[in-house]
């Protein structure tokens, strides 16, 4: 599965599940019917989408449990 | 898709989920949903509750956060944290609310979230516009 995380100074900060980052914004409006949203960098974050093992988020039992695994993950990469 | 009961506010909810997640406490999370929003006949939308998939928080995290209907104008609207996990008083702060109106007519929200409290947490957005 892939995860949308953010980061800041080489701390995770958010993340959650699928590539929910901003759409483009240069079409025809629209109306969906419906609101849609997710996750976007703020001033000094970055945001990136990575693979990360299936139902990872299923693997655990607390929201501190899921980042401290996730912020391993991205160390290994270098993504923090 | 027929409505669904959010148990906690009561309020009748769109969810279309994109891949359903959940955590090992029982706390499903909805990759990529999406919340339909109740609308009041000729004056546009009301509420919105369930907006966006789970986000996990760290501690002390910020998040921001895009919203949209598709690029649509709906006037005034506002989000603010629907906060899934912990239930135990944690606090979320809401700030930095925004509008953006693009080249083409585009039209995007946004605001940006802070847990305050001492353990991550999960959340996605509730909010609506003034009408």
């Amino acid at each position: 599965m892939i995860m949308t995380v953010v980061t800041e100074k080489g701390k995770l900060q958010a993340a959650a599940a699928g590539d929910v980052r901003p759409p483009a914004t240069g079409g025809k409006p629209v109306d969906l019917g419906y609101f849609r949203g997710g996750l976007m960098a703020g001033p000094g974050q970055e945001i990136h989408v990575v693979d990360v093992p299936d139902k990872f988020a299923d693997l655990f039992a607390t929201p501190d449990e899921l980042t401290t695994r996730l912020t391993a993950i991205l160390a290994q990469r270098g993504l923090i | 898709m027929p409505p669904e009961e959010n148990g906690r506010t009561g309020r009748r909810t769109f969810i279309k989920a994109t891949g359903a997640l959940g955590l090992g406490a029982g706390l499903a999370l909805a990759g990529g949903a999406e919340a339909a929003a109740d609308t009041v006949p000729g004056r546009g939308t009301a509420s919105f509750d369930n907006l966006g998939g789970g986000v996990v928080l760290n501690p002390g995290g910020v998040a921001g956060w895009w919203f949209d209907r598709g690029g649509s104008d709906f006037g005034f609207q506002v989000g603010g944290p629907n906060i899934l996990q912990p239930l135990n008083g944690v606090r979320h702060t809401f700030f930095d609310a925004g509008k953006a109106i693009f080249a083409g007519g585009y039209v995007q929200y946004y605001v940006t979230i802070r847990n305050d409290g001492s353990a991550a947490s999960v959340h996605n957005l509730e909010g609506g516009g003034v009408i």
